[in-house]
């Protein structure tokens, strides 16, 4: 796949506890996220997912540490009429390069919204302040942060209120207005629905979905344990259990047939919208999800697993292609074992 | 019909804050409701809906501003010592967060030690612990002598419901507990509720805001608006016809990938919202949002009525 936008090599971000303990949340994952459209990263709580996403932005900040592998970034360059891309490595870029391509290149909308505002500012002089940072107009950018906010519902008085006298729900859209009035061309939205009711959780969805169809935004990676939420928008989704990628490919393809037996397992524990429970009962994936600071050896979902063979017991599953851009992190789709199926 | 364990009858909770400029809030207003012998309930509804505050007031956590909530023919407003023991016993709650539920500084065993001694009187202990473990579809003895930190939501959420049984409870209340659960278990928690309703006899009041669960595995929904109850009664009678614009859209928001489905209700609410329109002070408290709105709507208000039996909407358009 020549077409990505971001990708990682070997990628290992632990916690650091004391006495020497670590938490492997992204444990040796190498990933492509396609350029274009609507994807979705998705993962329950504890699989590490939030955790990559700040890495793929580099925002490794300790006790996050980065053990080992690479982070890249797809650069466009513009050369006359056509695009020209340039991959950059992100270890070897000065911070404050770093901190400029945040914000006009790459953006996230960051998971808890009151700690993403400053509380003795105004939405209107938070605005500015980012915008002079990136040396642009601050009349331009607050016109897009107003049109912004009008599309999510926002009242036109915001930019002279301070994030206390907000709601919850209207913070969080704000958070979400912000992260976007650079237009970004890779957006990373972590759990941006999940303190809002129904409509407010469309309202937002709405919204990022029109501006990746506008092009305002080339990507947008949608971090979320809620797979439901994004089905019907994701083009592409990436998979994610105990600090791996397990599964990766087109949402038609993950939807019609999921390989890897978390997948199958997780979109099982959904009940459809008219069945009843007498009628046939769903079930959920047996068992717990692991421990990251002691992760079991070999397969990470092999404890869980009702397929698990001798060998996802001691050593860890390779990623296997299926085909271009369809991966799976799994023994049973092995050579050796392909027959099985 | 047989006598319902609990009637809730014009439930009103008025909050006032602020010190000079008073800011009045009705968390709840005139909310009636019963709930049957064996029934698995659901209270669905949205954060501001006033959900919790009934949770809260049921639990008698927080007294009504007025209203009558009976248990089994007592009211529970009225209740003396003695009564109000054997209350406690029968009624219990299960809230949304199981890491804040336990203390993190003891083994969970305690929190099911105490609920134990307090509620039985001799018996053995031990063997009353296991049993509401395993009643809860957990081995003993891979949670008991850990601390909450080493397991998992959905173990402690299990937990909690474990120590809600002890005392034997005919009713339970369960705020938002499958929210803060892994979306993979959250099934098998609303499967476990469903067998001890069908099993041991309880009735269960599931308050979610998860509709899909609702629909999945319970008796019968309460689906509560800002404070009232806009429409109420028999499960598959909503999954088939939900009547109030405010059910249909909880229903048609739900996702769908095999078909594309139209929300006219959904996209009328969100240019209602984006335009921030706000509720008529009189009408009924959704005709901002409605897309079927007619002139009456802002001026009177609906009232409760049975459409079909054991199926009631507050909406002017089934009168």
């Amino acid at each position: 796949m020549d077409d990505v936008v971001s990708r990682t090599r070997d990628l290992r971000l632990y916690y650091i506890l004391p006495r020497g303990i670590y938490v492997k949340a992204v444990d040796g994952v190498s990933i492509e996220v396609p350029r274009g459209g609507f994807l979705g990263l998705v993962g329950e709580s504890g699989s590490g997912k939030t955790t990559l996403a700040e890495g793929l932005l580099y925002l490794i900040d300790p006790p996050m540490v980065k053990i080992g592998g690479k982070v890249f970034y797809r650069l466009r360059l513009r050369k006359g009429s056509s695009d020209d891309y340039k991959e950059i490595d992100l270890d070897k870029i000065l911070p404050k390069e770093l901190e400029k391509l945040r914000g006009e290149e790459m953006s996230i909308i960051p998971q808890f919204s009151m700690d993403a505002l400053n509380p003795a500012m105004k939405i209107g002089s938070f605005i500015k302040d980012i915008a002079r940072y990136h040396n642009k107009d601050p009349d331009e950018v607050i016109n897009i942060a107003l049109e912004r906010f009008k599309t999510l519902g926002l009242p036109s008085d915001l930019l002279d209120r301070y994030p206390h006298e907000l709601s919850g729900g209207m913070r969080q859209r704000t958070v979400v207005g912000i992260s976007t009035i650079l237009n970004p061309r890779f957006l990373v939205a972590d759990e941006p629905v999940s303190n809002l009711d129904v409509v407010q959780q469309h309202i937002v969805i709405d919204f990022l979905t029109e501006l990746v169809e506008k092009k305002i935004v080339e990507t947008l990676l949608m971090v979320t344990h809620d797979l439901p939420l994004i089905i019907e928008k994701a083009r592409y989704l990436l998979i994610m259990y105990g600090g791996h990628i397990v599964e990766s490919g087109s949402k038609e393809d993950i939807w019609s047939e999921p390989l890897h037996p978390y997948t199958k397992m997780f979109l099982e524990s959904i009940p459809p919208v008219g069945v009843r429970v007498e009628e046939r009962r769903i079930r959920g994936v047996p068992g717990n999800p692991p421990d990251l600071r002691f992760p079991p050896p070999g397969c990470r979902f092999h404890p869980r697993c009702p397929f698990a063979m001798d060998i996802c017991r001691l050593q860890e599953p390779p990623e296997i292609e299926i085909k271009p851009g369809r991966k799976v992190k799994c023994w049973l789709f092995h050579d050796k074992f392909i027959k099985r199926r | 019909m047989p006598e319902p364990i609990l009637r809730v009858r014009d439930l009103t909770k008025i909050f006032v804050s602020g010190i000079s400029r008073k800011r009045i809030v009705k968390a709840l207003d005139k909310v009636s409701f019963d709930i049957g012998e064996k029934e698995f309930v659901a209270l669905v509804g949205e954060s501001g809906s006033g959900k919790t505050t009934l949770a809260r007031i049921v639990l008698r956590l927080t007294p009504p501003t007025s209203g009558e909530i009976v248990y089994k023919g007592r009211n529970i407003w009225g209740l003396n010592k003695e009564e109000l023991k054997w209350y406690r016993s029968e009624v219990q709650g299960i809230f949304q967060d199981p890491y804040t539920s336990f203390n993190p500084f003891y083994k969970v065993d305690r929190a099911l030690k105490v609920a134990a001694v307090k509620f039985l009187r001799g018996g053995d202990i031990d063997k009353i612990i296991r049993e509401a473990l395993e009643a809860v579809r957990l081995n003993p003895d891979e949670v008991l002598g850990r601390y909450p930190h080493q397991l998992s939501g959905g173990q402690l959420q299990r937990i909690s419901i474990a120590r809600a049984l002890i005392p034997r409870p005919k009713l339970l209340i369960a705020d938002e507990y499958i929210s803060m659960v892994d979306m993979s278990t959250r099934v098998d928690i609303v499967n476990l509720s469903r067998d001890l309703v069908d099993k041991f006899g309880m009735s269960i009041i599931m308050i979610t805001h998860e509709m899909n669960m609702a629909l999945y595995a319970t008796d019968k929904i309460i689906v509560l608006f800002k404070g009232k109850v806009v429409e109420y009664g028999d499960t598959r009678k909503i999954m088939r016809d939900p009547l109030h614009p405010y059910t249909k859209l909880l229903i048609e928001a739900l996702p769908s990938i095999e078909k594309k489905i139209e929300r006219k209700i959904l996209q009328k609410t969100i240019e209602a919202q984006i335009k921030g329109l706000r509720e008529s002070p009189r009408g009924c408290i959704f005709a901002h949002r409605c897309p079927y709105v007619e002139e009456r709507c802002y001026n009177e208000e609906p009232p409760l009525i049975e459409v079909d039996k054991n199926h009631y909407v507050s909406c002017w358009l089934h009168k």
